[in-house]
This record gives structure tokens, C-alpha cells and sequence, in this order.
């Protein structure tokens, strides 16, 4: 009797045994908790920090483009409203697009910031490590960036937080989003390296990094860092001879692209819709403003024109054949290009001091000569100021719909006049920054630390 | 003269009997002579003389001496003469004396007493239960006196009783009173049994069970009789109306479909509703909700099924409990000769209802009407009269095929087309079981084959089963194995689905009648798919061939499910088990679809062109395992009794899904699914694996006084892989109280209250149903593009935030009762009121977006349920005819407290983009949130009277104002306008048996709930596009005929929202419904006898006979977004309707 007393009360005790068996872990995926250890884990993390660029594309076109004098929605249509109300600075807190890309913002640097913080515990190369570190913190600073002129001070989050942390995370002053950008972009410089093998081409480059803080500088007046980091990248790119190879889709690795977001129409997932397609020309959004600005013989015009694709139109820098697998297409999105680097340069040069026909002049008409326009000499640009001018028309010329034009009308404190002459608003200074949405503001519901910016 | 008769034969027969018998006796010998008599009705003198004729002894008596008159009976059989002389002596009053060969009879009795000691005696023993456990307070008590004593504790006794005649009687509470005569022992020991009337009245409670006048807490039984007759496949239909508070609704007509069982409302907004199923102590995995526990349960083979309710009841079960537990437990085998059972039933199935809807030449004017309308809107100079040739755009044009429609030419097509697809269809159900046992081997076994044809054609289930229940006993062993395989096969027809989705039933009440099945060459007619669209577009949706759609494809879903259980319990010492129990349960569902190219894709650029054949495989089996180990003591105290159980659980299962699926052009010649797969690369590839366990420490005290003041109280902890790993542990406490007011001394013998008990209850249980692996933040691909030449990059990132304490929601509810019981038993009332807080339920609420993310599930949301229930029971006791019936009412609130952070109310749609679903605080789940429609604009003045839509015109719809502000604003103007949830459910359930008749009649019934009708949205939208109910011929058709003023005009272009989703949707869903109606006849003993059978019955039966109801789709219980989504419920897009079915059984035992 009592052996089998025995063997019972064994049952229970092999049953108590039970620290491994309430833990399950899927098979279908990995949880957060066991990635990031190896060098693929990590290469995987630094890639989806890319891959989030691909959804930005929409925001630069939402509240670059269609905030600025390059384009104008005559009438709202469905689903057009809040683009609309963008367009004619009409917005609210609660308009959907400037929600979204918020909220793609901060997934973006969520993603960054999953690489970064655990990048302490990597153990491989650790050339490698400090590569996928500077990567990070690029896409990283690209973002900060982007949030910090779209709303002014902001939330600044540099690893992984908790949902109690983030409903006391307030709005730090845009001084300290700038030098947490600064401080990644530098990292990112000393630890990107100047180019890629063949199978890695399209990563960000030290010549990114340093591109996008001399931009950084620029947006902060500081001319003499702007003009100290853009030199180093002088003639590590070159300007195309004729600047619609520039967009070209069988000419995406061409020497004058420093960073674009990239797309490929034959993979499933990584392609996109035709860019700025109407069916009709007489529905081009394009305004009078943009398309007179242009000489007849600028070779840049045709960029903008509208061209047929297929049964519809798409401006010329957009345009592309169709994948017949996937039904997509396949532009690159450039986000920085050597033509940025020289009218920046020339830009910072100019601020710092006008100089008659000085490598200001140099760098603009480097451009400018490239588009099949006569070069400017100081007769043409007297002062600092009409020289200014220049390289701001110059820029409306060389970027439109990519994503710069409402940053440098701020930046050159010329939005109010150019949205008057562009699209007949006029607005106010507030609305130089966009409202902060108001869905985060009622989540954490503080206006001491997490404040609506002024006129909203 | 026939009684002379008989009688004379009996002696004849008698006399041949002795003759053989009976041999010469004399005095020495007359203890010897064994003597067979049966002679009824007789005289004395009588008697004697048949006893002479037969042994040969004389008998002396004085005929004067005894009445003549007097008539007696001598039945003996094998009894001395001696004895059958002193038997008939005392009856006769008469003493005997053997002389020689003559025995003299004197009428003066010889003084018996002498024989009897005068002396009294001493008796002692001692008392014990069936076990051999001394039984201490046994009451003895010599029989007619007031002599009595009790036993020690030690069971011992001893008492001084009169003399040997003297009886004694032992009673003890709980144990049948057993009386003993003295006869010439001194010691006598009585082992006392367990009082039957108790055992009967158990119900099981989870890892054990109680008896029912013990119980404290709120639980509904329904015992293996009521589900006998159900001529369906399942038994969960055979659970309608009959408990209260079980809500229990058939939402599709599908054959082999099971049905909802919701427990006391529902108290969660994300997770699963489904109670636990319990087989045989077996808890089943949840996900799979009843439609395992139906399929590997056979109806035939079920002891009894208990619903537990209350949260006190259903906190053994811890974190699964909060939806209710479900426990069915299945029959054993008794000790004795093998019985065998036979039932078979054989029926047919017709649709329950069908829609009226127009007629072709009702849908022609109607369809004339609506294009007409469209046209004065666009061209308000033209005229209704005009011809097609002056309309400029086609869907102002009337289509030619209406013309001789309209023109009243007879005879043409006018397809009745739910006709077309529904049928007559046959159902039939086999069963077989044997049963029997010995002391130590007990068995049930059983077989079922059922077969239910669809009542749409092309659908049908059948399901194949068997099931052995063994339990041996081997010293202080015993061994129990249930095994129950089986295998169901189905074939659906996609009835459920959306005209545009191959959905049967909506394609064929939107059918235009003017169009026939078959082409005149017998191929189907495809007409409705495109050819009012091609040409001149007129704007008929394109419809495909309903029973093509039915005949043509092909969708067949096998399962296996094989459920085990295996359990060894060892007696350590009396009344001391350890048990362990393992089992297993295997599911493997396979299904095979495939679209042959026959059957051409809808829409009119498919128009008679043949389809890209399609082929889908896919098969999911799910592993699951338990392991159980309790133990379970129990114990008595004078009058104490305490019973505990103590236990470690743990549970693992795994599912594991793979899906194939292709496509090749029509030019393939595929002929199933597999060979589609087979032919073409694959579309679509999908395969998933996920997991749960469970680690569960229970335990459990049950405690009574005098079974007067009864107490349970229990606690379970679970751990489970579902919680974080801040949260894993859970703890389920209940406590419950009753006081059986009944059993005190004031009202213990009142003749007219047999049974009154209070009860209260206290107890928390979860909900684990979250998912698996919903605390972890799981990595997510998202590729990226790089190198010359560009390749994909895999890129991870996580796609949620992870939550290091999400965990089971949790339930607390209060639970208080009555039982009253009257006039013994004939009458009885049960009355629970209960108080449910859901909290801690899971929801995706919204978070900064500093965190990465914009919303993260979160334990946050509260909800409340509160109701009653009462339960009257009625069992006359009238002689040959008995009489049970019962009639059960529920009422249940469910009130959201609580959701998320800011209390933002949840807006969802379902079904179409403006059928809008609220959950709001203080308000029920899900309610409907929509446009309030009243009436129509008859006319211009009323027009001018009321806030409208700037596109409304007279015959359009009048929209309330909901928040006065004298606009109409689709959004502004939404509000409150209904609930799925019932007010109160009810059932009434009689059964009455006279001589061998019995008759059954069940009815269930549900009122207050609400269904949005989204059928309407095409079968009732006035634009002539499709077919419309044929109310709406009633509809607006000018100033001067406005109709009912209910109905809108027809107009193919709606104008003044009139097709946006309003009240217009919303019906009212109550409903009293006939469930049930048999008529059996049992045979007599002497023709069960002679067949040498124990019984035999014959049997006919209706199930689902009659609905009362105003809801004008198919069936008021529909629920297409189902257990799966609470968020949406009550919604109608065209159902499978139910089958009424009839038939006519038969049992057999022996």
C-alpha cells in the first residue's frame, strides 16, 4: 500500500516541476525579447529603419509640398479634405495627415532607437557595430529633423519607453531636438564609411551624414559649420551633364544622388503608385507661379511637365514604365543630391559675407549652368540680398516635389510673401509650424510639459 | 361461469403437479412432506381436500364448526406440510393433531405461546456504513416502543428488547432505516446504506461533485432525459430554452453548425465568449468553442449536462470561468446482465420560412418605377413616358426584357428562386449501445451514424462516432478510460455570404424572377450576371446563378477529433483518493474547396466567359493534453461534514495550420482542388503554429452542518504562457453559503414546505481567451531595397509594445438564490439574482506615439451584467398520469463602466460602411448607432416642415432631428436605436405520460432585442435594381397615391439618404418559438414480454415547428458576426435559414 502511496505522490511532484512550462514563445515570429543578439538581428532592425522611409515619401508630398507655393488643390475632393485644408493653411489639430506623420515619425525613430539601445550588448565586428549604430542614428536624425521644423519643440525619445513613461515624456525646446541631431549626425559621420560594396549600395554614407548636417546647420544659421561640413563633401559627387539622368529609373546609382529612399516596382512590396498622376491635364496641381518661374529653355521645365503614362499623366521627374508583375512603379525618392550640396554651400557662403563673383557665384552657376541657363554674374546679383534671392529661385527651379520648398521658404523667412504670390493665402506666423495633433495631446493630457503650439 | 372454469383448471393443474411431488406421508413424516399448492378463493373444506387427494392423510374435522362462507388461499410451494398446516392454522384459527394416518382438526387454537420465551433479551452489535466504518448517533429503537438507544462512537450498541419478535430499527440521516427482528440473535450488526433518494439528486461541480440539497451556488442541470427525441445532429439544440439564463440560439440553419451558449450576458468587448465545455472532467480548449463538444459528444450517450453559472460555482476553473462552464458527462455501465439500447430515427427537413418577395410582374412595374424616377430626377422636364431613346444615360432606361412584363403578358418566366434552392431533405440518426457490468469491469459502449441532407441544396453533414466508457475496480484501484473518436463530414454552401461573395441565399432573394434556371439546352442561365449591364448599362447588379453557385462548388471540411481520458484512483485509506487523470484530445479539420471554371465569375466583364478555376486546401489539428492529479478527502464529525480536494492541473495545447491555394486558366482541365494546387504555382501559402499551457493549483473545502448550514469555499491558482510574465499567476477565490431553512426543527415536518434554502455566493473568475502571445512584442517583416543590382532586404522590427502585466480579464459576481420546493416536491421555485463586474478586459487603447506606437492592448475596460432568473417547476402527482413542466425566465443588463483611459466611446461598422455599432459607458456592447427613420415625406407641404437632406423629394424618407439643431447631418443626427441583447429570454418545457403515451412540447422565446437587418439594404432599398420584398408594392408612388407612408418610391438613383443604414435596418428580433413537439408510445409488459425485449417505443417528432415573430428576414436568432466579434453583434446579411424537421424514431432496449 504504501509503494503505490509513494508512486502517486511522485505524480505530484513531478507535476509541481513547472518553471519552463508556462513559458511559450512563438514560432511564427520572434519576440522583441529575443532579437536584436546577432549581426543579422541587427542588420534586420537597421533595414526596417529604412523600410519606414518608403511610408514617409507620402509626407514629404503632404506637408512639404502641398504646403507650399508649388502646388494648389482648387476644390476639395473625397478624401482630399485634409490635404486641402494643408494646402490652404486651414488645418485643425485634428487633420489625419498631419496625425500620420507624427505617428510615422515616431515609429521611425522607435525603430532606430530599438538598434541603438541594444547595440551595447552586440558582440561582432565592431567596425560593423558602429556602422549599424551610424546608420541608425542617421535615419534617426533625418527624422528629428523632419519633426523638428514641422512642429518646433518636440518629444524627444532615445531608446525604448513604456507606456507610463511616455504619458510623462512633455515637448523639449527645439535647441535641445538640434543637438540631439547634431550629436547623431556626427557619430554617424565618423562611423559611416564613405561607400558601400556592391550588395550594400543605397546605406547612408559619411557623405550623407555630413550632407544632412550641413543642412541642419543651414536651418540653424550656423554658416561657418554648414560651410566647414559641406566641404568635405565638395567633389565626392558630381553634378549629371544633363539633369533628367538625374531621375532616371535605369539611372538610379548615378553619381549625383547622395541619399534616396529606394524602391524596386519588380520586387512585391517594395514598389509604389505613379507620384502625382492626374487623368486629366486640366487638373494639374502644379501652380501658374512654379511653371512661369522656369525660362522656355531651362531643361528642368520638363521635369514638372506632365507626361502620359499608361491612360494617365505624371510629372516628368516621376515618370516610369509600369511593373507588368506587380502593377507598380519604381522611382527612387532623393532626398539629398549634390545640386543641394552646392546651393547650400553657396547659401552659407553668401550668409557669411556677399562676395562679387566669389565661389558663391561658383557653386550657384555650377547648377544653374547645368540647366541650360546663362551663369550670374555680380552685375546680375549685387548684394547678399538679391544673391539670396537667386539661390532660393534657384532651388524652386532644381527641387520641386521633392520635398524641400516649404523648409526653405522658413528657413529663408520668405513663406508669408511666396504662399501670397503662389496660391493668394496669407498667413500668419504661427502657422509656420504645424498644430500638434490633437489626439496626442488628449492622451496625455498636460498642457504644463505637452502644450498646443501657439494659434491652435 | 368463466371464473368456474379457470378455476377448475388451476386445481387440474395442481393435482397433476402434487401427483409428481408429493409421495406418501404419515405423522413421523409430515415435517418431511413437501407439498406445492396454489389454490385461491377456497374454503377450508376445499383445502383439506386437495391436500388429501394429493398425500393420502385423512383429515377429521366437524363441518359445524366452520363458516362455509369463509374463503381463504393456500399458496405454498415447496413448503412442509407441517408449515402450510401452521400457516393456514393461524389464518384459519384452528389447531391440528396427527393421529395415525388422520390429522384431526379442532377449532380450539393450541396455545402457540408456549413455544416463545417469555424471557427478555440482550442484544448487542455494532453499526456501520457500506464501507465498514463504524457509524457513531445511529439511532436504535425497538420497534412500537419507546425503547430505544443510540450508538458510541465507535458504532457500538446494546439494548434489552421484549422478546424474539421484537423488531428493531435503525435510523441515521442520509442512510435508508433498515429494521431487523430479533428472532433468536443476540448480537446483530447492520451495515447501513447510503440513502438512493441522495445519490439520485448529485450534481457535478468540477474535480467532483455534491449533492444537489447541498449546493450553494447557482447551477442548471438537464439529465439524459430531456434530450431523448431530438431529431437533429447535435445535441446542443435539445438545450433551447431549457435553463435559465442559458442563452442558447441557433443563428444559421447550417447543417452541423453549433449553436451560441452565452452564460448570464456578456462581460467581455475584445475577448472570447464561449463558455468552458467540460467532457467527462475533460476541459476542452476554448478556441474551439462548442462545435468540438458537440461533434465528440453524442447525444444518446449523455448522463447529464450542467451549466455552472455563478462565479462561486464555475472559480475551480479559475481563469476559463468568466463565460460560464459547460460540464456534460456521459453514461457509464451499472453492474448487472448487458443492456442493450437501439434508437433510430428517420425524418425530413423543410425550410422554416421563406421571404415573400415580388413576383416577375410586381419586380417589373417596381423596376419601371425606379428607373422612371431616376430619369425625372436627372431631366425634370421629361415625362415617365418617354422612350428609352430619348434617356440619355442608360440607368434612366427601362430594360427591354421588362416590356411584356409590363404589358401583362402571361405566362412568362417567373422563377420562384428560393424555391430553387431549397428542398425537402431527409434526416436520419442511428445509435447502438451496450452497457453492463460485474463488481469489478463496468462498460458502455456506443455507436451513432447520423446523416442530415441541407435543406439548400447541395449541403449536407454526416457524422460517425464511437464511444467506450470502461471503469474497472481492482482492491482500493480504480481505472476508468473514456475513448470517443470521431469523424464528421461536411458540405457547406457559402449561405452566409454577400450576394457579391457567392452567397446563396442573398443572391437568390435578389435575383430578378424574370430570369429562369436553365437555359432552354439545360446549361444554367447566367443572365443575371451582366446582361442588363452590357450594351446599355441599365444598373442591375450583377447577381450570379444561385443554384449554380450551390451545385458547382465545392467545399468539404472533414474533422477528426479523438478525445481520451485515462484515470487511476487509489483509496489510501478510507475515504482518502489520490487520482490522477491523463488525457488527450486530437482535432484534425480538413477542408477542400474548389470553383470549376463552369461557373463563371460574377460581374458583367465575366459575363458567359468561363472562370479561372480555383482551388483551396487547408488542415489545422490541435493537440491537446491534461494531466490532473487531485486529491479528495472526506470526512463526518457527529454532525459535521466536511468534504476537501486538493489538485495540480496542467494543460497544453498546440494548433497548427497549413492552406494551399491556386488558381490556373480555364484552359486547365482541373477537376478538384487538388488538382488545382497540383497545376499551377501557388497563389497563396500560409502555415502558423500557436500554443498555450496551463498550470493550475486548486483546492476546495465543502462543509456542512446537520446539512442544514452548508458552506463551499475554493481557490484556484493558474499560471498560463497567455500572461505576462508580471502577471502570471492568477488567483480565483469563491466562497458560498446556504441555509436550508427547510431542515429546521419549526419546519422539518411540515406537510406543506419540503425543501427551502438560501444561498449566497461570492466569486471571482477569468477570462483567458486574449490570444496567444498578446503580451509580447513580436517582430514584424518589413523589407527594404538595396545593392546594384537591387535586392530585398529583410528587415524585423517590433509590431507592437510589449505589456509585461497583461493578463486574464477578470469577473466578480454576487449571486444570491432561492429553492423552495411545496407539497413534496409537486411544486418548485428557484429565483437567482446575480451582480456581474467584468473588469480588467482587454483593449487596444490609444497611447503617445512617443512609445513607437499609437495604440497598445491594455487590461483597462469594465463591464457590468446584472439580472434574475427564475425557474418554476411544476409535478403534479395525478395518479397513472404524471405531469413534470417548467418554466424559466431570464432577465440580464449589460451596462459598459468602463473603457480605456479618456472613456472614448468604440465606433465600429460591420457589414457596410454606414452600419455604425457603439460601445459606449452606460451603455449595452455593441448597440446599434444609426440615423432614426420615420415615415416618409408624402408631400411637398409636409417637406416643408420638417429638417431633411437638401436631396429629399416627397416618397423619400423622413429623418428625426435626434439633437434638434433643425439640420440633418448623417453624423450629428446618429443615435442609440437598438441592442442585439435581449431583455429577458424565457422557456416553458412540458412533458406529460399516461399508461404508455408521453408527450413532450418545448418552446423558447426571447424579447427586447433588436437585429439590423442589412438583407434590407438590397431586398428593401426601392431603387428596382434587385429583387424587393413584396411589401414594398405598398411603397410612395405619387402625392395622391402616397402608399402606406411607411415605404419609399422606388428610384434607381436614391436620393435623400434613403439608402443609408437607419432604423429602416432595424427590426424587432423578438420571437416565441414552438422547439419542440414528440408523441412516443411505449409497449405494454405483456407484449415487451413476449418479444422478450424491455422496452420497445415508437415515436414521432417536430423540432423548430413554429416561430411568432415580426422579424421579416429568415430567423430572428441570427447573429452573423457571431461569438467572434461583440463589438458588431445582431447582424442579418442573409443567413442559412432553419430547417423545420419532422420524424419518426424508435428505442428498443433489452
Amino acid at each position: 500500500m504504501r509503494k503505490y502511496s509513494l508512486l502517486i505522490l511522485s505524480l505530484f511532484v513531478i507535476l509541481s516541476c513547472n518553471d519552463d512550462f508556462v513559458e511559450l514563445f512563438p514560432e511564427n515570429n520572434l519576440s522583441s525579447g529575443e532579437f536584436y543578439k546577432t549581426q543579422q538581428d541587427f542588420n534586420a532592425g537597421v533595414i526596417a529603419a529604412y523600410a519606414k522611409l518608403q511610408g514617409q515619401v507620402g509626407i514629404y508630398f503632404e506637408l512639404i509640398e502641398w504646403r507650399s507655393d508649388n502646388l494648389d488643390l482648387l476644390a476639395p475632393t473625397a478624401g482630399d479634405q485634409d490635404r486641402f485644408n494643408i494646402n490652404k493653411f486651414q488645418e485643425t489639430s485634428a487633420n489625419e495627415e498631419i496625425r500620420n506623420a507624427w505617428a510615422n515619425f515616431y515609429n521611425g525613430i522607435f525603430r532606430c532607437n530599438q538598434v541603438i539601445s541594444n547595440i551595447p550588448n552586440a558582440d561582432f565586428d565592431q567596425e560593423l557595430v558602429n556602422q549599424y549604430e551610424a546608420e541608425a542614428r542617421f535615419v534617426r536624425a533625418l527624422t528629428y529633423f523632419n519633426v523638428v521644423r514641422f512642429w518646433g519643440d518636440a518629444p524627444i525619445v532615445l531608446s525604448p519607453i513604456t507606456q507610463e513613461e511616455s504619458l510623462t515624456l512633455g515637448r523639449s525646446p527645439v535647441e535641445d531636438v538640434y543637438n540631439v541631431i547634431e550629436e547623431d549626425l556626427l557619430f554617424a559621420v565618423e562611423n559611416l564609411p564613405a561607400s558601400y560594396s556592391q550588395q550594400n549600395v543605397g546605406r547612408a554614407t559619411s557623405g550623407a551624414a555630413r550632407t544632412l548636417l550641413g543642412k541642419v546647420y543651414l536651418t540653424q544659421g550656423k554658416y561657418e559649420d554648414c560651410i566647414n561640413t559641406l566641404n568635405q563633401v565638395l567633389n565626392q559627387y558630381q553634378l549629371l551633364d544633363d539633369v533628367a539622368d538625374v531621375f532616371d529609373t535605369n539611372n538610379k546609382e548615378n553619381q549625383e544622388i547622395i541619399f534616396s529612399i529606394r524602391f524596386d516596382k519588380e520586387i512585391q512590396g517594395e514598389g509604389h503608385g505613379l507620384w502625382f498622376a492626374v487623368t486629366d491635364i486640366s487638373i494639374s496641381p502644379l501652380t501658374n507661379k512654379l511653371l512661369s518661374a522656369y525660362d522656355e529653355e531651362d531643361n528642368r521645365l520638363p521635369l514638372i511637365t506632365y507626361q502620359t503614362v499608361d491612360n494617365r499623366l505624371a510629372p516628368g521627374k516621376f515618370v516610369d514604365e509600369e511593373s507588368e508583375v506587380t502593377q507598380n512603379f519604381g522611382n527612387d525618392y532623393i532626398l539629398l543630391r549634390y545640386a543641394d550640396v552646392l546651393l547650400m554651400y553657396a547659401e552659407a557662403l553668401n550668409a557669411q559675407g556677399y562676395q562679387a563673383n566669389g565661389e558663391a557665384f561658383n557653386v550657384l552657376n555650377q547648377v544653374r549652368t547645368r540647366a541650360g541657363l546663362p551663369a550670374y554674374t555680380s552685375s546680375d546679383l549685387q548684394n547678399e540680398s538679391s544673391f539670396q534671392q537667386a539661390v532660393l529661385n534657384e532651388r524652386l527651379l532644381e527641387f520641386p516635389l521633392e520635398g524641400h520648398r516649404w523648409f526653405d521658404l522658413i528657413r529663408t523667412n520668405t513663406a508669408t510673401e511666396e504662399i501670397q504670390s503662389g496660391i493668394g493665402v496669407s498667413i500668419q506666423n504661427y502657422q509656420l509650424l504645424y498644430p500638434v495633433p490633437q489626439s496626442e495631446i488628449e492622451k496625455i493630457n498636460n498642457p504644463e510639459i505637452f502644450y498646443q503650439n501657439e494659434g491652435y | 361461469m368463466i371464473k368456474f372454469l379457470i378455476k377448475m383448471a388451476r386445481v387440474t393443474l395442481l393435482s397433476i403437479f402434487f401427483m409428481m411431488h408429493s409421495n406418501y406421508a404419515s405423522s413421523q413424516n409430515i415435517k418431511n412432506v413437501q407439498i406445492s399448492i396454489n389454490q385461491q378463493d377456497a374454503t377450508l373444506v376445499e383445502i383439506f381436500n386437495t391436500i388429501s387427494n394429493l398425500t393420502n392423510l385423512n383429515f377429521t374435522y366437524s363441518n359445524s364448526i366452520y363458516e362455509k362462507d369463509e374463503k381463504f388461499d393456500a399458496i405454498y410451494k415447496k413448503q412442509s406440510l407441517e408449515y402450510v398446516l401452521k400457516d393456514l392454522g393461524k389464518l384459519a384459527r384452528f389447531s391440528y393433531k396427527v393421529v395415525d394416518e388422520e390429522i384431526m382438526i379442532s377449532k380450539t387454537p393450541i396455545n402457540l405461546s408456549q413455544n416463545i420465551s417469555q424471557q427478555k433479551i440482550d442484544i448487542n452489535g455494532i453499526v456501520t456504513d457500506e464501507f465498514g466504518i463504524p457509524v457513531p448517533y445511529v439511532s436504535v429503537l425497538e420497534k412500537g416502543t419507546k425503547n430505544g438507544t443510540t450508538t458510541n462512537f465507535d458504532g457500538e450498541y446494546s439494548i434489552v428488547v421484549e422478546n424474539k419478535f421484537s423488531v428493531l430499527e435503525f435510523s441515521f440521516l442520509g442512510f435508508k432505516t433498515q429494521s431487523v427482528q430479533v428472532d433468536d440473535k443476540t448480537n446483530i450488526n447492520i451495515s447501513l446504506e447510503v440513502d438512493d433518494i441522495t445519490l439520485d439528486e448529485v450534481v457535478l461541480v468540477g474535480y467532483g461533485t455534491q449533492e444537489q440539497n447541498k449546493v450553494s451556488t447557482s447551477i442548471s442541470k438537464i439529465s439524459s432525459d430531456d434530450l431523448q427525441d431530438f431529431p437533429v445532429s447535435n445535441f446542443d439544440q435539445a438545450l433551447a430554452g431549457k435553463m435559465a439564463g442559458v442563452q442558447v440560439t441557433q443563428t444559421t440553419g447550417e447543417p452541423g453548425r453549433e449553436l451560441d451558449i452565452r452564460v448570464r450576458g456578456i462581460g467581455t468587448i475584445t475577448s472570447g465568449v464561449d463558455p468552458l465545455y467540460v467532457v467527462d472532467g475533460v476541459p476542452l480548449d476554448n478556441a474551439l468553442g462548442a462545435g468540438q463538444a458537440t461533434e465528440v459528444v453524442a447525444m444518446e450517450d449523455i448522463e447529464s449536462i450542467q451549466v455552472l453559472k455563478d462565479a462561486a460555482s464555475v472559480a475551480i476553473y479559475g481563469s476559463r470561468g468568466a463565460n460560464g462552464v459547460v460540464l456534460i458527462s456521459t453514461k457509464k455501465g451499472d453492474t448487472g446482465k448487458m443492456k442493450v439500447n437501439f434508437n433510430q430515427s428517420t425524418g425530413f427537413q423543410n425550410v422554416s420560412k421563406t421571404i415573400d418577395m415580388m413576383d416577375a410582374y410586381e419586380y417589373a412595374q417596381f423596376s419601371r418605377d425606379g428607373h422612371n424616377a431616376a430619369y425625372l430626377q436627372d431631366v425634370p422636364t421629361g415625362s415617365p413616358d418617354d422612350p428609352n431613346s430619348v434617356r440619355p444615360i442608360g440607368y434612366q432606361q427601362i430594360p427591354p426584357e421588362l416590356f411584356p412584363y409590363l404589358e401583362g403578358v402571361e405566362g412568362l418566366t417567373d422563377t420562384d428562386w428560393q424555391d430553387e434552392i431549397f428542398r425537402t431533405a431527409i434526416i436520419e440518426r442511428y445509435n447502438l449501445s451496450l452497457s453492463g457490468g460485474n463488481e469489478s469491469l463496468r462498460y458502455f459502449v456506443s455507436a451513432i451514424h447520423s446523416n442530415q441532407e441541407g435543406i439548400i441544396i447541395n449541403s449536407d453533414y454526416s457524422k460517425t462516432g464511437i464511444r467506450a466508457n470502461l471503469d474497472v475496480t481492482s482492491g482500493k484501484f480504480k481505472i476508468g478510460l473514456n475513448i470517443s473518436p470521431s469523424y464528421t463530414v461536411e458540405n457547406r454552401v457559402n449561405a452566409n455570404g454577400p450576394y457579391f461573395g457567392d452567397g446563396i441565399v442573398a443572391s437568390a432573394l435578389k435575383m430578378s424572377p424574370t430570369w429562369p434556371v436553365f437555359n432552354p439546352d439545360g446549361s444554367y442561365n447566367f443572365d443575371g450576371n451582366g446582361l442588363w449591364r452590357i450594351g446599355t448599362d441599365y444598373q442591375h447588379n450583377e447577381i450570379l446563378n444561385p443554384v449554380a453557385v450551390a451545385n458547382e462548388i465545392f467545399n468539404e471540411i472533414e474533422h477528426y477529433n479523438l478525445l481520451t481520458n485515462l484515470f487511476v484512483d487509489y483509496e489510501v485509506v478510507k475515504d482518502l483518493h489520490l487520482k490522477s487523470s491523463f488525457a488527450i484530445n486530437y482535432n484534425a479539420y480538413q477542408n477542400e474547396f474548389f470553383r470549376p471554371s463552369s461557373l463563371q465569375q460574377r460581374r458583367s466583364n465575366f459575363y458567359n466567359q468561363p472562370a479561372n478555376p480555383e482551388g483551396r486546401l487547408s488542415n489545422t489539428t490541435i493537440y491537446n493534453w491534461l494531466w490532473e492529479n487531485t486529491v479528495n478527502y472526506k470526512k463526518r464529525f457527529k454532525d459535521h461534514n466536511v468534504e476537501f480536494l486538493g489538485g495540480i492541473t496542467a494543460q497544453k495545447n498546440k494548433s497548427k495550420l497549413n492552406r494551399s491555394e491556386a488558381s490556373v486558366t480555364p484552359d486547365v482541365n482541373v477537376q478538384n482542388a487538388i488538382q488545382v494546387v497540383n497545376a499551377d504555382v501557388l497563389t497563396d501559402t500560409g502555415a502558423s503554429v500557436n500554443e498555450w499551457s496551463l498550470y493550475s493549483l486548486l483546492a476546495r473545502v465543502q462543509y456542512d452542518y446537520q446539512n442544514k448550514y452548508l458552506f463551499t469555499a475554493s481557490i484556484r491558482a493558474d499560471a498560463s504562457s497567455r500572461f505576462a510574465p508580471e502577471n502570471k499567476w492568477g488567483y480565483f477565490p469563491s466562497l458560498s453559503a446556504g441555509w436550508r431553512v427547510s431542515q429546521e426543527s419549526f419546519l422539518r415536518d411540515s406537510e406543506f414546505i419540503s425543501e427551502l434554502k438560501l444561498r449566497a455566493s461570492y466569486g471571482k473568475t477569468g477570462n483567458f481567451s486574449i490570444g496567444d502571445y498578446r503580451f509580447l512584442s513580436l517582430m514584424r517583416q518589413d523589407n527594404y531595397v538595396f545593392g546594384n543590382p537591387r535586392q530585398q532586404q529583410n528587415g524585423f522590427r517590433p509590431n507592437s509594445l510589449p505589456n509585461n502585466d497583461l493578463s486574464w480579464e477578470t469577473t466578480e459576481m454576487v449571486n444570491i438564490g432561492l429553492d423552495f420546493e411545496i407539497l413534496d416536491n409537486q411544486i418548485g421555485l428557484t429565483i437567482d439574482a446575480y451582480n456581474s463586474n467584468s473588469f480588467d478586459l482587454l483593449l487596444d487603447v490609444p497611447v503617445p506615439n512617443t512609445t513607437g506606437f499609437n495604440r497598445a492592448i491594455t487590461n483597462i475596460g469594465k463591464v457590468n451584467n446584472k439580472g434574475i432568473e427564475v425557474d418554476f417547476r411544476l409535478s403534479p402527482e395525478l395518479g397513472d398520469l404524471k405531469w413534470n413542466s417548467n418554466f424559466n425566465i431570464a432577465f440580464n443588463r449589460n451596462e459598459v463602466k468602463e473603457l480605456g483611459p479618456s472613456g472614448t466611446d468604440i465606433i465600429e461598422t460591420a457589414g457596410t460602411s454606414s452600419a455604425f455599432f457603439i460601445t459606449r459607458i452606460g451603455e449595452s456592447i455593441g448597440s446599434y448607432y444609426l440615423l432614426v427613420q420615420d415615415g416618409i415625406f408624402a408631400n411637398e407641404e409636409q417637406l416643408g416642415q420638417y429638417p431633411h437632406f437638401n436631396s429629399t423629394k416627397p416618397g423619400d424618407f423622413r429623418f428625426v432631428d435626434v439633437n434638434n439643431d433643425g439640420f440633418l447631418d448623417v453624423n450629428d443626427d446618429r443615435t442609440i436605436v437598438g441592442n442585439y441583447a435581449p431583455d429577458f429570454i424565457y422557456g416553458f418545457s412540458t412533458a406529460l405520460q399516461y399508461k404508455g403515451f408521453d408527450l413532450n412540447m418545448a418552446f423558447q422565446g426571447s424579447y427586447g432585442g433588436e437585429i439590423l437587418n442589412l438583407q434590407r439594404r438590397y431586398i428593401a432599398n426601392s431603387e428596382g435594381n434587385f429583387n424587393n420584398m413584396a411589401f414594398m408594392v405598398n411603397r410612395w408612388q405619387s402625392e395622391s397615391n402616397p402608399g402606406n407612408l411607411q415605404i419609399n418610391r422606388a428610384n434607381r438613383k436614391a436620393s435623400g439618404n434613403n439608402g443609408r443604414t437607419s432604423t429602416w435596418h432595424i427590426e424587432d428580433g423578438s420571437y416565441l418559438r414552438l422547439q419542440n413537439v414528440s408523441l412516443g408510445y411505449s409497449f405494454s409488459k405483456s407484449i415487451t414480454n413476449a418479444l422478450n425485449i424491455d422496452k420497445l417505443r415508437l415515436y414521432v417528432v417536430g423540432n423548430n415547428i413554429y416561430t411568432w415573430s415580426d422579424y421579416t428576414g429568415f430567423n430572428p436568432e441570427v447573429n452573423l458576426a457571431g461569438g467572434g466579434d461583440q463589438l458588431t453583434p445582431g447582424l442579418d446579411y442573409g443567413v442559412y435559414p432553419l430547417a423545420s424537421t419532422y420524424s419518426v424514431g424508435l428505442n428498443v432496449s433489452f
